[in-house]
């Protein structure tokens, strides 16, 4: 017999965090409705001048970043997964380390190294004996430069991803391929691609959201995309309701990107033909083939981690005093405390989500508990802006439901409070722990709760006693995923942190745009060393070819399911 | 154990930011919104605390007060603002975020020509210029005496510029157009982007270094950065520095300044407390001390100039009708897109 608990708690639950969830983007598009003549006109404005700029430089830095880091991941996934060549079983690791390196740290040391007078220059005039002035270099802050940079930190997706799925796949099937006659490029082309596509799309799909998400490259090299674009609709023309509408209209660039990955999915199903798995032989490679090899991956690893890692270890090395006059400790520990406290919230959250929509539920409530993974698809500053409105109408009414009562004391606001911030994060990020329980719990067979059930236990004995202890490497995982994500996160942070503080990213980013970049290199490092921890994780697991079985992988492919319910069939 | 241990920990994580929100003020503190920067403030804010037994409860922010304020309302804790750049004064005063000083009260108003305090709704503070660098060799015998002068053929392709963007141009622009007009403004900005050595990158400083490098000849930025690079401790910067030289444009009628300024929040309940502190920034010691640690130019004129600033003497000033011009600026945002000048 259900309890009342049991028929209304649960649902609560859910819809409790469908409202956290989904409030501030019911309010985001209610603000759009409600516009004065002057947004009009700055929104006139903008069509008419700027918008083609933002979507130009939108579209070509993700088709570009979406199909160099495709390449550069398949290659070398391919490369280390088929052949053995000197170097090739350090690689497997190596090549997933620039996922460590937030993009908008890698910017900023390239872009102090490259620029005019930047270091790089500046040796190269004082080795040749050149006067200043008389040496020409190029121009770094550039659309190309910015693609690079970018697809050098996100190419682990493509290659993480690429590699779990070659893995899987059955060295039969290769054998078949040269059989029947065909060379190792034919392999690749005829063989290995089309059974790698689903896993290069959904590969690709992630780096290019994470592109659309990026505000602190762009900034750097001061490209007009549209996450510029919504600051300088609110900043300078001092118009949120147009920022609010280019927000929009990136929500729907994402969607349509779902919506397309959904439609190349289409319905085709890739299954072992037999039962037999045999592990991959690798073919050993000599020669030039060898050198090739090497010096394709080793220079992906050293463009993308080694060099920008060298140099903030550098810059660290040189600038400690300062870095901790500035206060580098206290926002230390305000990263550590925000970032833990979202990696706890989401972990609870996703959990408790995914936990109670176990017994079958109706479409209302599946398509609830599929609104809170639609987070990770909305982009940081957009969901800045949708919370900075939901969170002001909570307090107003909060504040006038406290004066009602005759409550004079202290007031408190949510907007600018550490705990705003937090709660920004956990729907930000709340798709990769449900996405972890989700899997997770579809491997408890409903028999072990039956008899648990059977031996007297309680739902709630059920759950602490069997499905925690069974789902605890997936929760581990999520959590740490998030938390990294939350250290590293930028334009969430700096529209929702309290205005007073910094975290270790915004401090980073603040002293990167006054030119002194070197000055917080150590709180750069420590962001960097702490993503270090998941990367270390992940190639452990797919070397053990678990990734899919148990957590990150599935995680962000879960996210994208989700979210991908959203996309207009 | 070992996880009871670690689950105590994450929960303290959990609530710790929570409690930090809702930590309580002290009751007779002042509670000043800035956009200046701590290592100037500080100083001045304990010399005040010292002389009135008043203490001050700082935010530091770099941009969104307006917003804050506006979100927070009646609820404010803020008491005093006191903002780098004038222009989120004029928009605070507009959204009706201020409350005017009663002259009668304030004695120290009255040394302070009208136009430096609108409507007695906020105050100037110090004042600065957006001059005209050049390189000080490679520009020897070119006449650049004003921003026209800047678009002149002989200079194409020598021109740095930051993005077109930044409050501090967009200002200039408003200043230019409040002037002369919009089409002077639009042509001049047309004609300095065709003189563009590079697209407009970086801030300030970047343009001194650039200018340095070689890149280009000529620039504009705000007259303190010169002195905070000259007395910088990195060799790099007085380098940077040491090749430039600068120019303040004061052809038809004087130079356009820029100004810092502050207001007592409408909200406020410690009225006497934040007029205090206004004055305080308005007295001797604090013009003195701006001008010391910032290089900025006190906004009363009867302190005499010191060090750097008394080197490159006083200048004159176009008489600015600062709301007007604080108006300006969204159309001048607007213009810098129209003309694509960032591109």
């Amino acid at each position: 017999m259900k309890t009342f608990w049991q028929h209304y708690g649960l649902r609560g639950i859910i819809l409790f965090c469908a409202v956290l969830v989904g409030m501030p983007l019911v309010m985001m598009i209610g603000s759009v409705v409600a516009t004065s003549p002057q947004d009009d006109e700055v929104w006139a404005h903008i069509l008419a001048h700027a918008l083609g700029d933002y979507m130009v430089t939108t579209l070509a830095l993700a088709a570009g970043v979406g199909s160099l880091s495709a390449v550069m991941g398949v290659a070398c996934a391919w490369l280390v997964s088929m052949y053995r060549f000197w170097g090739s079983s350090f690689f497997k690791v190596a090549l997933l380390l620039p996922m460590a390196m937030p993009a908008y740290i890698v910017a900023f040391v390239y872009t102090d190294m490259l620029d005019h007078g930047g270091r790089v220059a500046t040796w190269l005039n004082d080795s040749t004996g050149a006067d200043a002035g008389a040496e020409v270099w190029f121009d770094v802050r550039t659309l190309p430069m910015a693609i690079l940079v970018m697809a050098l930190t996100l190419y682990p997706y493509v290659f993480a991803l690429v590699r779990a799925s070659l893995v899987e796949q059955s060295f039969c099937v290769w054998q078949a391929g040269r059989t029947l006659g065909c060379g190792a490029w034919r392999n690749f082309w005829l063989v290995g691609l089309p059974l790698l596509r689903p896993a290069l799309v959904v590969a690709v799909v992630i780096v290019i959201m994470e592109t659309l998400n990026d505000f602190g490259v762009v900034s750097a090299f001061s490209l007009p995309t549209l996450t510029s674009g919504i600051y300088h609709a609110w900043l300078n023309m001092n118009s949120l309701s147009v920022a609010v509408r280019l927000a929009l209209l990136l929500l729907v660039l994402v969607l349509l990107i779902l919506l397309v990955e959904r439609w190349a999915r289409g319905n085709r199903r890739y299954h072992a033909p037999s039962g037999s798995h045999r592990q991959m032989v690798a073919e050993h490679l000599k020669g030039a083939r060898a050198v090739v090899s090497f010096c394709f991956c080793a220079s992906l690893v050293v463009f993308g981690f080694v060099l920008p890692f060298v140099v903030l270890l550098w810059l660290a090395a040189h600038n400690q005093h300062q870095a901790f006059a500035e206060g580098f400790v206290g926002y230390g520990l305000n990263s550590l405390a925000l970032s833990g406290s979202a990696a706890m919230g989401a972990v609870a959250l996703g959990f408790m989500l995914a936990w109670a929509a176990r017994p079958p539920s109706g479409w209302l409530f599946r398509s609830l508990m599929r609104l809170a993974s639609i987070g990770y698809a909305i982009p940081g500053a957009v969901l800045a802006i949708a919370l900075l409105l939901w969170l002001s109408a909570v307090d107003k009414a909060q504040n006038a439901g406290l004066s009602w009562l005759g409550w004079q004391g202290a007031h408190f606001l949510w907007v600018g409070s550490w705990a705003a911030l937090v709660y920004g994060y956990v729907v930000r990020f709340l798709a990769l722990p449900y996405g972890a329980v989700d899997s997770a719990l579809s491997r408890v067979t409903p028999s072990m709760e039956h008899a648990a059930r059977t031996l007297g236990a309680s739902a709630w004995n059920v759950m602490r006693r069997i499905h925690l202890p069974m789902m605890r490497p997936s929760l581990m995982t999520a959590g740490l995923l998030v938390f990294v994500d939350s250290m590293k996160e930028l334009p969430l942070t700096l529209l929702l942190r309290p205005f007073d503080s910094d975290t270790l990213s915004t401090w980073v980013w603040h002293y990167a745009r006054d030119e002194a970049f070197a000055v917080s290199a150590p709180g750069a490092l420590l962001i960097v060393c702490v993503g270090l921890l998941p990367v270390v994780w992940l190639s452990s697991m797919i070397s053990g070819s678990t990734a899919k079985k148990s957590g990150w992988l599935t995680n962000k492919q879960t996210a994208l399911r989700d979210t991908n319910a959203y996309a207009p069939a | 154990m070992k996880n009871r241990l670690l689950f105590c920990v994450l929960a303290v994580m959990l609530v710790l930011p929570a409690c930090d929100s809702v930590s309580q003020r002290e009751p007779d503190s002042l509670v000043l919104y800035t956009t200046r920067q701590p290592f100037l403030l500080q100083g001045l804010i304990d010399a005040f605390t010292a002389e009135h037994g008043i203490t001050v409860e700082v935010v530091y922010a770099k941009s969104g007060l307006l917003e804050r304020l506006k979100i927070e309302g009646e609820l404010t804790p803020a008491d005093v603002v006191y903002m780098a750049d004038y222009g989120e004064l004029v928009l605070m005063a507009e959204a009706g975020l201020l409350k005017p000083v009663p002259e009668a009260d304030s004695p120290w108003l009255a040394s302070l020509p009208s136009r430096y305090r609108p409507d007695n709704m906020w105050f100037a503070v110090t004042k600065r210029v957006r001059a005209i660098f050049v390189h000080s060799k490679r520009t020897q015998g070119q006449n650049v005496a004003g921003y026209q002068d800047m678009t002149q053929p002989s200079l194409r392709g020598r021109v740095c510029m930051r993005s077109g963007l930044h409050p501090y141009n967009v200002g200039l622009l408003a200043a230019m157009t409040w002037h002369r007009g919009e089409a002077w403004t639009r042509t001049w900005l047309q004609a300095i982007k065709e003189s563009l050595a590079r697209r407009p990158q970086g801030n300030d400083r970047s343009q001194a270094r650039a200018i340095y490098e070689g890149v280009c000849d000529v620039t504009i930025m705000n007259s303190y950065y010169l002195g905070k690079m000259l007395t910088s401790a990195e060799q790099d910067q007085r380098n940077w520095a040491d090749a430039l030289r600068m120019i303040i444009p004061e052809e038809d009628g004087g130079a356009y300044v820029s100004l810092s300024g502050t207001g007592m929040t409408r909200w406020t309940k410690k009225e006497e407390q934040a007029r205090a502190f206004m004055a305080f920034l308005l007295s001797d010691e604090a013009q003195r001390w701006f001008m010391q640690t910032n290089i900025e130019y006190p906004i009363d004129a009867t302190i005499e100039l010191t060090g750097l600033l008394a080197s490159w003497g006083r200048f004159a000033e176009l008489p600015l009708d600062f709301v007007a011009v604080a108006r300006l600026r969204p159309r001048m945002a607007r213009l810098v897109d129209e003309l694509r000048f960032d591109r």
